[in-house]
């Protein structure tokens, strides 16, 4: 980051170096409430938030979100993040497809890789006896061959369906699934999506219905991050079943 | 602490030249707590499985501070409260042969504050069935440790519920010796009744506390660092930060974000 001081992040938005991006997201009646037998919070990963200008636009370097708007048809809690695709698994044969792992970042002056909870959606809907699956990862800290613990999934699950999963115990996040596979089930079908999630911030609404909650990501939640070119916010909403619509909105500086 | 908390700008300047440290944390704990009661810390308390460990810090870098702490619960855990805090293990118990050893650290540590380094003692002094005990019915715990100031041989005695089950956390602080406030260490431990499981004596430095808003809402009215001035502890290289859910017995599932920036 190269903006590193209050007055230099002004300059910016003066000189007009800002972006405002918006999206809805709703999450329609259809659409399970939980995933996995077991899965105390639920989770709905909203529409992505409209992509920043790729490519970057001449003298921005990256994005900078410096303010967080939100206002929601009920009271729920929202995880703003990056997303990684760590893969998806055909429940059919089964077939795992790998995918990306969380990149390194430097942090505190050491390169290391980030790494996150893995969050598994639904991107073709279940049969009516899916069964169980199981993920084998890369941990926080580098261990190799981490197995969860077998995820029992909810019969007939709408497209759309999410869930956080539970991970061996005393690991908190995951850097990559090296693969993924099915037992059980009766012709199980259907295709599970896992992403790994880089937050922004979290945040919640404690009142539905006109209330807008912002979060400032410099005076108050200071968690300013870069957004290279390419990056895409999501809004993962938990906590809340059912159907609910949101309206999000970022503000983000250009970073010289 | 260093400069890094002088201004915002130096915040941002710490970010720019070192880069931030995030920590993005989910627990799935599937299994309920026992619920503390008068004679066992009064408040419910869950202690998550998983801890953070603070990583290696650059050249010249000399700890994080968390401006940022946000933690969601899952929706059986309405108005729960969380915190995340420096933990500290000073003692450990093994109620079958009612055996102490010391803990993993010798005992709290010194922090800098007002520009002085002082022996810090907990502000949450906290013990936790991190196995489930067995055998133990309404087993009487007794607990000697240095206070707040120092004092050593100070007794803390608390009777706690029929056989805890893992995870369960009870706080000490009703059940200290009268006027203290906190323990810098802990010498002994050990239970009148049971024949299986592990407590352990945690020192607590609250890093930050978030409020669940209501029913299914799961994420915080969060007490953020810069307007709610919360002790600005700064996290060194191997510290163990921790999760603690206060006013719930519930299963839950549990997110936290943690934006940390780096000292010198």
């Amino acid at each position: 980051m190269a903006l590193s001081t209050f007055d230099a992040i002004l300059a910016r938005v003066a000189a007009g170096f800002w972006a405002s991006e918006s999206c809805l997201s709703e999450q329609a009646a259809a659409v399970t409430s939980t995933l996995f037998t077991g899965q105390n919070m639920p989770a709905h990963l909203g529409v992505n938030i409209r992509a920043f200008p790729t490519p970057l636009p001449t003298g921005v370097t990256a994005y900078i979100p410096t303010r967080l708007l939100q206002q929601t048809s009920t009271n729920y809690g929202f995880i703003w993040a990056r997303l990684v695709n760590l893969g998806n698994l055909d429940l059919a044969a089964p077939t795992f497809t790998d995918g990306s792992a969380f990149p390194s970042v430097t942090e505190a002056g050491v390169s290391r890789s980030e790494s996150g909870p893995i969050l598994a959606e639904v991107t073709t809907v279940l049969n009516a006896t899916p069964g169980s699956i199981t993920v084998t990862y890369v941990d926080q800290d580098g261990n190799t061959a981490e197995a969860t613990a077998s995820h029992t999934l909810t019969a007939s699950a709408a497209v759309g369906t999410c869930g956080f999963m539970g991970l061996v115990a005393g690991d908190w996040s995951a850097r990559d699934i090296t693969t993924a596979t099915r037992t059980g089930g009766t012709t199980p079908t259907g295709v599970i999506t896992f992403w790994g999630v880089r937050m922004l911030c979290v945040s919640c609404l404690p009142a539905a219905n006109g209330e807008l909650r912002q979060e400032n990501l410099l005076t108050s939640a200071f968690c300013p991050q870069r957004l290279a070119a390419g990056d895409v916010l999501n809004v993962i909403g938990v906590g809340a079943a059912g159907i609910k619509t949101g309206l999000f909105e970022v503000f983000a500086v250009g970073d010289n | 602490m260093g400069s890094a908390f002088n201004s915002i700008d130096d915040l941002l300047a710490s970010v720019a030249t070192n880069g931030p440290v995030v920590r993005n944390f989910f627990q799935r704990s599937t299994a309920a707590i026992t619920a503390a009661n008068t004679t066992s810390g009064y408040v419910t308390t869950r202690r998550q499985l998983s801890t953070i460990t603070v990583p290696s810090l650059g050249a010249g870098l000399t700890g994080l501070i968390f401006t940022t702490i946000r933690m969601a619960p899952g929706g059986s855990n309405s108005y729960a409260i969380s915190c995340a805090a420096l933990e500290y293990e000073l003692g450990v118990l093994t109620v079958s042969g009612n055996s102490f050893a010391a803990g993993a650290v010798a005992s709290m540590p010194t922090k800098t504050i007002r520009g002085t380094s002082i022996q810090t003692a907990s502000l949450l002094p906290v013990v936790v069935a991190t196995t489930a005990l067995g055998g133990a019915t309404t087993p009487a715990l007794t607990i000697t440790y240095t206070d707040q100031d120092g004092n050593a041989s100070q007794t803390a005695s608390l009777t706690l519920p029929t056989n805890p089950t893992i995870n369960s956390g009870f706080l000490v602080t009703p059940h200290l010796a009268s006027g203290d406030t906190g323990w810098r260490d802990v010498t002994n431990m050990s239970i009148s009744a049971g024949t299986s499981g592990t407590l352990k004596a945690y020192g607590l430095l609250p890093l930050a506390f978030d409020l669940s808003a209501g029913t299914g809402a799961n994420a915080g009215m969060a007490l953020d660092l810069i307007p709610s001035n919360l002790p600005a502890f700064v996290a060194e290289t191997n510290d163990i930060i921790a999760f603690y859910m206060f006013g719930s017995t519930a299963a839950t599932d549990f997110v936290a974000f943690l934006f940390g920036v780096a000292d010198n």
